[in-house]
């Protein structure tokens, strides 16, 4: 028999897709800051100008759904909790193994959880590190344009005080190129796990539900 | 028999030190050191030619 | 070079015998105030040190060096007075134009540090070398290290001027072979001021001395001991090619269309955005220009480490360490990118291959 299980709350999905267009915008107006791939052709464009508005505007977009995401970790249901992504428990990292083998080809079976797998909850959580020091080191190079301030310094000034300003661009930079591949894997995992499992993986993230064995 | 120093030569750009061996009032051995290194030549391997001019410019 | 009397002509007494007249000296405090940020209430303070304050003894040292600073205070120009302010400050010692040598260049300097101790200015150009006992640099037989904590030791204040004595400047260059370092780091404890820049920019020098004159206090400094009058911003904010980048107008190739007409040199690997200096504001060689104006990238010559920090003069973005310098970010986030897309495509072509694990029919 199979039921339906409430999985991904809301705020789960919304802080999911908000990130997905957030970071899609990022990636696409941060790289052209980076390196310019359209050129002005009349006196009355601003393409730079709007691109760095776009990149601004989605970055603080993106850090409100970080900050509301990290809040539900604390609030959410049992899928969506701290404990997910921080294992505090060794059935987390049996899971970690046991799926890291099927998906090496070495075991038959995927194992069977409604939540997250446990390299899904170690993934994650190392892309929350990865988001909230793309935050701190895209705040650090937008204070550059600001008067010092503690506002600044706390959003991500305070990295100038152990690195120049060149490694923070560099390390911001890279970091987009890390989520970039880790998109790739992400999406082919997801569609992967479905047709393992069967259960409306694909479209939980969308619903929230999917179909549990009893 | 005298040996003389003039360090530091001044009115000239950089570090220089003459020493001069006096006998009988004539010069008849002489050294000159420069005083200061960098290694210039050492900092440029590896960088992008292009910008070597900015770096030797500072010699 | 004068011998040390006691001489209590003022700043203004001195330049009025020189034929400087009561109108220009004005102008020049009211560019000073400028140059210092403050607003024209300033001014006659300014005015009223200049007049009372006795000529203060400095003395010029030069270690890892290229003279290069000393060129730019023989270059100050704008107005001549402060070509004339800086040679009435009393220079005692300054081994590039100094008229003694050897010996009697060296009595110079000790006269000043023994009869003036605690009150006179040391000016600082070039990096110390720390490597081997300091022996890569010596002056008279005593090495940069040594004079430095003697001179620097027993000065009012200090001004590392140039970017070479205030963090190492090229010296210190990977793999900065002498262990180079600037006077604030060879010398703990001091008063001093870092005034980078390669060369400096003799115009921020002359107003950090004549804030000093004017108020006795070393203008306000930021993190890493720069004024922040001209350090406070990035050359970015103010620099006028700024609408141009914005617009998305870049110059692409030496002497192309946009290169003609003064556009942006972002791609140009100009930098700009990270760079913390006035170039833009107060130029350089008498306000003449400055490196964007004239149609070449700035390469922030006044930043910490800007010759490993910010990757090659014309590349946009930072080396990545490890990597050759034609090994960018983008270069290398592609490769692995492309990698993992094949990656997945080779998962899922035997994951097909080899089925999914069989799965009851439901009823």
């Amino acid at each position: 028999m199979e039921k339906r299980v409430y999985v991904w709350e809301f705020p789960v999905r919304l802080t999911h897709w908000v990130n997905f267009l957030s970071i899609l915008a990022l990636s696409i107006t941060g790289f052209y800051i980076g390196a310019p791939f359209l050129h002005a052709i009349r006196e009355n464009q601003f393409i730079m100008a709007q691109m760095r508005f776009i990149h601004f505007v989605s970055a603080y977009v993106f850090t409100v759904s970080f900050l509301i995401r990290i809040y539900w970790l604390f609030m959410g249901n049992q899928y969506s909790r701290l404990n997910q992504f921080i294992f505090v428990s060794g059935e987390r990292w049996k899971n970690l193994i046991d799926t890291a083998l099927f998906y090496a080809f070495l075991k038959k079976d995927l194992p069977h959880s409604p939540g997250h797998t446990g390299i899904a909850g170690l993934t994650y959580f190392i892309m929350f590190l990865i988001f909230l020091l793309e935050i701190f080191t895209g705040f650090a190079l937008y204070s550059e344009s600001h008067l010092p301030g503690f506002i600044w310094t706390f959003m991500g000034g305070w990295l100038f005080s152990i690195m120049g300003t060149g490694t923070v661009r560099l390390i911001h930079h890279l970091l987009m190129w890390v989520i970039g591949v880790f998109t790739i894997v992400h999406v082919y995992v997801s569609w992967h796990n479905d047709v393992i499992e069967k259960n409306g993986l694909m479209s939980s993230i969308f619903s929230g539900y999917k179909s549990i064995e009893e | 028999m005298a040996k003389i120093a003039i360090d530091p030569i001044t009115r000239i750009e950089g570090h220089l030190r003459i020493e001069a061996q006096v006998e009988g009032g004539k010069v008849t051995d002489a050294w000159s050191s420069g005083t200061m290194w960098r290694g210039i030549e050492i900092i440029l391997k590896g960088r992008d030619p292009r910008e070597c001019w900015a770096l030797t410019s500072r010699i | 070079m004068s011998k040390i009397k006691d001489d209590t002509s003022s700043i203004w007494t001195s330049l009025a015998k020189k034929g400087v007249s009561r109108r220009d000296f004005i102008k020049f405090c009211s560019t000073m105030a400028a140059t210092l940020a403050l607003p024209s209430s300033f001014v006659p303070r300014i005015v009223e040190a200049l007049e009372k304050k006795q000529r203060p003894y400095a003395v010029w040292l030069e270690f890892q060096d290229c003279a290069g600073d000393s060129e730019s205070m023989l270059r100050a120009t704008k107005p001549t007075i402060a070509e004339v302010v800086l040679d009435v400050i009393s220079l005692e010692y300054h081994e590039t134009i100094m008229a003694g040598s050897g010996k009697s260049a060296e009595k110079a300097l000790q006269d000043v540090v023994k009869n003036q101790k605690g009150k006179y200015i040391a000016i600082v150009e070039g990096a110390i070398p720390t490597k081997d006992g300091g022996i890569y640099c010596t002056i008279g037989g005593k090495t940069a290290l040594d004079i430095a904590k003697e001179v620097c030791g027993n000065a009012a204040m200090s001004l590392a001027v140039g970017s070479c004595a205030s963090w190492g400047g090229i010296a210190s260059a990977k793999p900065n072979p002498t262990g180079a370092v600037g006077v604030g780091a060879a010398v703990p404890g001091i008063t001093y001021v870092n005034l980078p820049g390669c060369p400096m920019n003799v115009e921020n020098v002359t107003a950090t001395v004549v804030h000093y004159l004017t108020f006795g206090s070393l203008p306000a400094l930021d993190g890493e001991h720069r004024p922040l009058f001209a350090h406070g911003k990035i050359i970015h904010n103010n620099c006028e090619r700024r609408a141009h980048f914005d617009a998305g107008q870049f110059v692409r190739k030496w002497g192309d269309e946009g290169h003609r007409l003064g556009w942006c040199l972002y791609e140009m690997g100009c930098k700009g955005p990270e760079a913390h200096f006035n170039c833009p504001t107060i130029r350089w060689n008498g306000g003449t220009s400055w490196p964007v104006q004239a149609g070449h990238p700035c390469f922030a010559c006044a930043s910490t480490n800007n010759w490993d920090a910010f990757g090659p003069i014309y590349s946009r973005l930072e080396n990545v360490p490890g990597a050759g310098y034609q090994t960018t970010a983008d270069k290398i986030g592609a490769t692995v990118a492309a990698v993992a897309a094949a990656g997945v495509a080779a998962h899922a072509v035997i994951r097909a291959a080899k089925g999914t694990p069989h799965k009851e029919e439901k009823e």
